[in-house]
C-alpha cells in the first residue's frame, strides 16, 4: 500500500472547517487511480459524520474538540472513518440538524458501522464499493 | 463561504441567489438570508440554486424550516436549478412537499 492510498487528517470541531474535510477528500480521490470515483456520495456522506460530531460529540465542554478523519483504498473498495473523543450522539433537544444524518450516510454507503472508540467517544465507519482501477 | 444575493424581482417573488457550499458551518448564514427574504412578505420565495454545489441535510432543515414557515402564512419556497449535487438529497429524502423544487 502507497501513501496515495492512505489519508488522515485530525482537525478541530469547529463547523467552519467542514469545507476543509471536502477539501482533502477531494484532493485523495483525485490523487488515486480509482475510475470515476463516487465523489458526491462520498462528500455527503463524510461531511454528514463531521456534522454528527460537530453537533453532538463535544456539546458542553469549552471549545470544539477533535474530529480525526482516515480514508483507505483498498482494491475496489474505499473506508472511512470518522473518529471522535467526546460523549457520544446522545440525541439533543436543541439539535440544529435534521435528523437526517445517519439515514442519509446508511443510504449512500455500502456498509456503515458506528462504534465506540477507545476511552470515549465514537467511531463511524464507510466503506464504499469503486470501479475497477483504471 | 457562500454567498446570499436578495433581490425582489416583483410584487409577488423574492429571489435569492445562492453560490457555493451549503453544510452545518453556513447553515446560520442561510437562516438569515431566508428569514430575510421572507421577511419581504412575497407570495412566492425562490431560491436560484445553480451556484450550489454542496448540500447537507443541516443546511436541507434550514431550508425545510424556511418553507414551513412560510406555508404557515400561505407563501411558498421555491427551489429553482438545482444541480446534481442538491437533488440528490431531495431525492433521497423525499423532500418535495415543503420545498417546490423547479427544474
Amino acid at each position: 500500500m502507497s501513501d496515495s492510498d492512505r489519508l488522515s487528517v485530525t482537525l478541530s470541531s469547529a463547523p467552519g472547517n467542514l469545507p476543509l474535510v471536502r477539501h482533502a477528500i477531494r484532493g485523495f480521490l483525485d490523487a488515486s487511480d480509482v475510475a470515476d470515483p463516487p465523489a458526491g456520495e462520498v462528500l455527503l456522506a463524510v461531511t454528514e459524520a463531521c456534522a454528527n460530531v460537530v453537533q453532538h460529540a463535544y456539546v458542553g465542554d469549552p471549545e470544539p474538540g477533535a474530529i480525526e478523519l482516515e480514508a483507505e483504498l483498498s482494491g475496489n473498495r474505499l473506508v472511512i472513518s470518522v473518529r471522535d473523543h467526546g460523549h457520544g450522539f446522545a440525541p439533543r433537544l436543541d439539535s440544529p440538524g435534521a435528523g437526517l444524518g445517519l439515514p442519509v450516510i446508511a443510504s449512500l454507503t455500502d456498509r456503515l458501522e458506528i462504534r465506540p472508540t477507545p476511552g470515549s467517544g465514537t467511531e463511524i465507519m464507510m466503506a464504499f464499493a469503486l470501479n475497477e482501477a483504471a | 463561504m457562500p454567498t446570499f444575493d436578495r433581490r425582489t424581482v416583483d410584487e409577488r417573488a423574492t429571489v435569492v441567489v445562492i453560490e457555493g457550499e451549503l453544510d452545518i458551518g453556513s447553515a446560520d448564514a442561510l437562516r438569515s438570508a431566508l428569514d430575510a427574504a421572507a421577511a419581504e412578505g412575497t407570495a412566492v420565495v425562490r431560491l436560484e440554486a445553480a451556484g450550489v454545489h454542496f448540500l447537507d441535510s443541516s443546511a436541507l432543515g434550514v431550508i425545510l424550516a424556511a418553507g414551513q414557515r412560510l406555508a404557515e402564512r400561505g407563501s411558498r419556497l421555491e427551489l429553482a436549478n438545482a444541480t446534481p449535487a442538491v437533488r440528490r438529497i431531495l431525492e433521497m429524502t423525499l423532500i418535495t412537499r415543503t420545498v417546490h423544487v423547479i427544474p
